[in-house]
């Protein structure tokens, strides 16, 4: 009997323990993917392919907000991560290429992103 | 020596397999045919070389005519996303004496590197830069002439080494990029060689003198055409020339030989191994005499975790604000797994699963498209099949929880959708995903 409640306590305690680890693992995890979403689109707008019809330039290329929310749930083993952000389609016009990249970004699409990862041995996964 | 082949061989035959595909970073940089490129190997991740290089038929010197061959030991490991330490063991395995059939085996100098990159175009930046500074620590013979290649510094004599990388993408193709790396740098000795100095004529070339010391700057240059030959394997022509400082020493070995001209080839696949060959056909005008050399390096694909690290670039400039266009919703699922090469969905993969499954519940009047997104690994038609199935298993797995299957519709999009890069393996992590698209 002891030992059993010794071995509950233990797995208790593990799952305490790994639930704060992934807890605060997330923040940081989440930090850097909303990093990675951020080179994505310095690199998508270096890259934007833009298409001349009668004497005008359009492009489009992928944006995302800055503003977002990192979330965990721990009710399963497993515990959970959500990162929230908004992707959004911009689109530039000019009568040139480079007055098109001068011209300010306009936002035509909007979509609500909600990612899911899940913690494992020790690190969020994707 | 037995001890260090079988460590070697070992490391190597305990790297192989290790699952995930990546491009290895350049290892070997012995400066024979892999010219340094701005790469640097992830945090913790090692890579190791072996190159073997000779003389063949070795002119007749003042020393006599002597065949020599090396081998080097190159070990290399990220430290810092940015950061990467280079180690190189020079070692002569055979020297020897074509006239009185003398030899001696010695070893040569151990050079300690660091390269720092300033710039990665994958970052948005024009081109990649990186620095590389290394020392070299003499522990040979005194007599020994400093031989044929930077990282060969024999005898007593340390030097240090400066050189700058410049990396630009030229093409880019659904293989991968085509690439050209430049690179320019010195070797500094700081001791003197112990010959005499015949010709102090040639460009680039200083002599400092010193109560104590004297300074040789051999100057080089080199270049490099990487090609990406279908998608698990690249080639490299490459070409670097070495003006000597001290042409003493290259007159002792090579005869009146003013620079070195290498040409070379290197073949890397996704699994960590690259393997390469080329030789000095002394494209200075001579052709006597002409080295050979070969290796074999692997570099650890990216299977230790990604480490955090914080991003120290600026933003992306903030946008206008958005014109409240209508907003679509979509959930992106990480880190589902399946089976190599099926679409069996793995169980550690479940939770995720069950966390859409409850948030398709809470919202039972929204109709889903599950879409299935690969890499660029393997032809466009595979992918897209891939792509399919594996969207398929969601959406059955989807109903097993609980969702009505009339909710749910399925495309496979292959790989034509990436978000992110598929150069790297990080990139193609991003890529190979699982969305739930509601429809309007």
């Amino acid at each position: 009997m002891r030992l059993l409640v010794s071995l509950a306590c233990l797995v208790l305690v593990s799952s305490v323990a790994l639930a704060g680890d992934a807890s605060s693992a997330f923040n940081s995890f989440c930090e850097e993917w909303m990093g990675k979403l951020a080179a994505r689109e310095r690199y998508n707008i270096a890259n934007i392919k833009w298409d001349a019809k009668s004497g005008s330039v359009t492009g489009e290329y992928v944006g995302y907000t800055q503003e977002h929310t990192c979330t965990v749930k721990n009710a399963d083993k497993v515990p959970i991560g959500k990162i929230i952000y908004r992707e959004i389609v911009y689109q530039k016009h000019g009568g040139t290429i480079p007055e098109a990249e001068k011209s300010p970004a306009e936002a035509i699409e909007a979509t609500e992103v909600t990612e899911i990862f899940r913690y494992s041995a020790g690190k969020w996964v994707y | 020596m037995k001890r260090v082949w079988a460590v070697a061989i070992a490391l190597l035959v305990g790297g192989w397999g290790r699952g995930a595909l990546a491009f290895p970073t350049e290892t070997g940089e012995t400066g024979l045919v892999t010219i340094p490129t701005t790469d640097i190997l992830p945090p913790l991740r090692p890579s190791i070389g072996i190159t073997l290089d000779g003389i063949i038929n070795p002119p007749q010197t003042a020393t006599g005519q002597i065949s020599v061959y090396h081998t080097h030991f190159s070990l290399g490991i990220g430290l810092l996303p940015n950061l990467e330490f280079t180690s190189e063991i020079p070692y002569v395995q055979f020297e020897r004496d074509v006239a009185s059939h003398r030899h001696t085996d010695d070893i040569g100098g151990l050079r300690l590197g660091l390269k720092y990159r300033l710039l990665n175009e994958e970052n948005g930046a024009p081109l990649s830069a990186a620095l590389l500074g290394a020392f070299v620590v003499g522990t040979g013979r005194d007599d020994f002439p400093a031989v044929l290649d930077r990282a060969t510094v024999f005898g007593s004599r340390e030097a240090y080494e400066v050189m700058g990388i410049l990396d630009k993408v030229l093409l880019k193709t659904s293989q991968g990029d085509a690439t050209l790396t430049l690179n320019a740098g010195g070797l500094f000795f700081d001791k003197p060689s112990g010959f005499s100095v015949e010709n102090q004529s040639l460009p680039f070339q200083r002599r400092f003198r010193g109560p104590n010391a004297t300074f040789d700057v051999p100057f080089e240059f080199a270049a490099g055409l990487k090609l990406p030959l279908f998608k698990t394997s690249y080639a490299r022509g490459e070409f670097l020339n070495e003006f000597r400082g001290n042409t003493a020493i290259v007159d002792q070995v090579e005869g009146a030989l003013p620079t070195r001209d290498f040409v070379g080839l290197r073949f890397a696949n996704v699994y960590g191994f690259a393997v390469q060959g080329g030789a000095d056909f002394g494209l200075s005008g001579f052709l006597d005499p002409y080295r050979f050399f070969a290796s074999i390096s692997y570099a650890m694909p990216a299977t230790l975790p990604p480490r955090p690290r914080r991003i120290a670039q600026a933003p992306p400039p903030p946008p206008p604000p958005p014109l409240a266009p209508p907003v679509k919703t979509k959930i992106v699922l990480r880190g589902v797994h399946f089976d190599f090469d099926k679409a069996t969905i793995r169980s550690d993969s479940v939770a995720t699963l069950r966390e859409a499954a409850n948030t398709l519940k809470e919202n039972p009047a929204v109709r889903v498209v599950v879409e299935g997104h690969t890499d660029s690994m393997g032809t466009e038609a595979y992918n897209q099949r891939l792509s399919r199935r594996r969207a398929e298993a969601v959406k059955d797995y989807l109903i097993k929880l609980g969702v009505a299957a009339d909710r749910l519709t399925v495309r496979g999009m292959g790989e034509s959708q990436p978000v992110a890069s598929n150069d790297t393996e990080e990139g193609r992590a991003e890529n190979r995903r699982v969305e739930l698209l509601a429809q309007q």
